[in-house]
Order: structure tokens, then sequence, then C-alpha cells
């Protein structure tokens, strides 16, 4: 997951196997994460759901020092070197490479943000080609939209615009409403309360 | 004594929202003079996955000192790019490499306007004909031969697509990327590769 740095992984290693140790996880996201209410609480259920049904649990990013690693926007437009945001993509697609070529019967289902999922702009490439470039073919986007943001337990809302009746929906569609180099899908989650 | 303990439950309440950027989205003061153009306009990017609430405010400003791509974020966000075309349309009737291969992109794509590969194939070729040759230009000729190569598979034309794979494989282009991230990590003390 975007959400954890592969500094993190040995931590994670341990919760997985033992149990113990989630306390460390939880901070993390407590600190780094905090995009609103319950947002840092839902990663780390998340990460216990993940580990509840068996799935081995994969730090992806890098730390924010090591983002530092990147250059300024008109470099990185000219593709004469990579900004964070590039080479955040570049490293995540390599460490999912890495694990399904480790193995075929390996599946991987990772959580990112959707600008990072696909080019967000002319030179930034998304993970739906990194990762086809790397020879990975079965490969399926899932975008995730409603819902609701939550700046407190009474400030909850939806920010869409939809019709009433749909914002009460639970679908899917297949489709994505800008360019994705795999097949893509939407999931449209009600914007019920907590 | 009631007055002053007011006034500190007040400022207690100031400081202790937590900040719904998080720590990816640095805390910049946006009327700092001594803020760079090209730190105004990284806000303005990663306002868009960390800071939505931010982003007109940083976007604009982007757009104010010279960055006419921060319309491209501004466009995502409110989902009406319609000003970031009429910049890129104009910078490319200026010969603008940016400006050309921006409306390239967006034809490409369908960002903004109805796809049209073929008017996005003619803006590609445009770019690569100004600018074949040119050292400075060397990384993005490359990637414009990839993805011109991608539009082309798209269409089924393989044989323009085999044209200009060959174009960026006799250049390199995907060794010289590694290369670049590689030269980047190593500078800043990361390890690329990464068992897990």
């Amino acid at each position: 997951m975007e959400m954890l740095p592969r500094s993190m992984q040995d931590k994670v290693e341990f919760y997985q196997r033992t149990g113990s140790g989630f306390n460390f996880i939880q901070q993390y996201f407590d600190e780094y994460w905090a995009r609103g209410y319950l947002v840092p609480q839902a990663y780390g259920e998340l990460v216990k759901a993940a580990r509840e049904v068996g799935l081995k649990i994969i730090a992806l990013d890098l730390t924010l020092e090591e983002m530092d690693a990147s250059c300024g926007f008109d470099y990185a437009e000219a593709k004469k070197c990579f900004d964070s945001h590039t080479v955040r993509n570049l490293v995540w697609a390599q460490n999912i490479n890495a694990i399904l070529n480790q193995s075929n019967q390996n599946r991987v289902v990772a959580y990112m943000h959707r600008w990072h999922a696909v080019r967000a702009a002319g030179y930034q490439e998304g993970l739906d080609t990194l990762v086809k470039v790397g020879g990975v073919s079965t490969i399926r986007f899932i975008d995730f939209i409603g819902g609701t943001a939550c700046y407190s337990q009474r400030s909850c809302k939806g920010y869409s615009d939809e019709k009433a009746e749909l914002k009460r929906q639970y679908f899917y569609r297949e489709g994505f409403p800008f360019k994705s180099a795999v097949k893509s899908y939407q999931v449209h989650l009600p914007e019920s309360g907590i | 004594m009631n007055q002053i303990i007011v006034i500190i439950l007040c400022f207690s309440v100031v400081l202790c929202p937590r900040s719904f950027a998080g720590t990816f989205f640095p805390k910049h003061d946006i009327n700092d003079p001594n803020l760079s153009n090209d730190t105004v306009m990284l806000q303005c990017k990663k306002s868009l996955m960390y800071a939505p609430s931010q982003l007109e405010m940083w976007c604009e400003r982007a757009y104010e000192v010279g960055y006419w791509q921060a319309l491209e974020v501004i466009g995502l966000h409110t989902g009406d790019g319609s000003r970031y075309i009429a910049e890129a349309q104009k910078h490319a009737e200026n010969d603008e490499p940016d400006g050309i291969l921006a409306l390239a992109f967006a034809y490409e794509s369908g960002r903004f306007v109805p796809q049209n590969l073929h008017k996005s194939i003619t803006l590609y070729n445009q770019y690569l004909n100004d600018n074949k040759g040119i050292e400075e230009e060397k990384m993005r000729v490359a990637g414009t031969h990839e993805d011109l190569y991608l539009i082309y598979t798209e269409l089924g034309n393989f044989e323009k697509a085999a044209e200009h794979k060959r174009f960026f494989d006799e250049n390199n282009y995907i060794e010289n990327k590694d290369a670049i991230l590689k030269k980047q990590m190593n500078e800043a003390g990361i390890s690329v590769d990464s068992e897990q």
C-alpha cells in the first residue's frame, strides 16, 4: 500500500507474523495520513483486515526524506530527471514487478491514490503503464468514488454533485473518466454515515 | 484571570486541529516573498492529492508566476480544463515544445477535449520535426516516439508502431530512464532494488 514506507517493512512483517506491534503501524498512519476524521484508523483497519484474510502486507512507498531525491517541475517536464511523484511511481512499479516475478502464483492488490495509478500529467507515467512495461499484462484498475469525508464525528458529508438518489447507491461501472492503459472500473460508495 | 483562560483555550483550539493535508504537503506560506516559483508549482501539483482545499489558491499563484501548466491541475480538480486548453493552444501556436506536447497529450488522452488520436499524432510529429537532433530535448524526443508507438499500436498500425519502437530502442530510452532513476536514488543514498 502507498500509505506505508519501505523502511517500515520489518515492523509490518513482525505484526503480520506475531499479531503484535500494530501500534507502530497505526502511529505512522496517525502522523502522516491524518486526512480527516477516522482516515488513519481506516488505514489501520485495512492492514488488520489484510492480515486476517491471509494477505501479505507490503509497504510500497519511500520516506519523505527519500522523496527529496527529485527535481523541479521544469526539469521533470523536460524528462531530464524525475519529480518525486514519478520517482515514487517508478519504485512502486519495480517493487510490484519484483513480487510478481518471484512466482506466477503471486497476485497483488495495490492501494494508492488514483493519480499514481494512471498518468497524472504527460510527463508523469502512472503505474498502469509502468507495470505493463515490466511485463505484467493482467492488470485491473478499480477507482473508488463517492463516499463521505469527515472533519469530525459530527461533520461528515459527500462532496459530489450527484442527484440525491445516486448518492445513496452502491454500484460499479466499467471505465474511467481519464486515460487508463488498463481495463478500469469505478466503484461508487454510497454517502452513508459512519 | 478568566479572560486569560479563555484566550489560551481559543489559542489552543486554533493550534490543535490536525492538518488535513498531512505531512506530504509542506506548510509553506503562500505570501512568503522567499518562496521560489518552482516550490509554488510543486505545491500546486501536490495539492491535487494531498490538499485539494488549497489547490486553487496554489495553482492560481503558480499560473501568476508563469506556470500556465498549473491550469491543468485546476482543470482536473474542477472538471473544467478550458483555460488550460486555451493556454496550451496559444503556446503551441507559438511553436513552443511545452505547448505542442501538452496539446498532443490532451488529444491523445481525451483530457478536456474529445480524444483525437490523429490530431495527437500530427502534434507529436510537429514536435519531433522541430526538435530532432537537439541534445536538450533528447529524452523528450525519445519519450515522444514511445507515445507514438503506443498510439499506433492502439490504432492497429503495427508498421508505424514498429518504426517508433525502433527509435526509442536504438536510443536506449528505457535504459536511460533507469539510469536517471538510479543516479537520482544513489545521490540521495536510497537503495533502488528491494526484495519483498
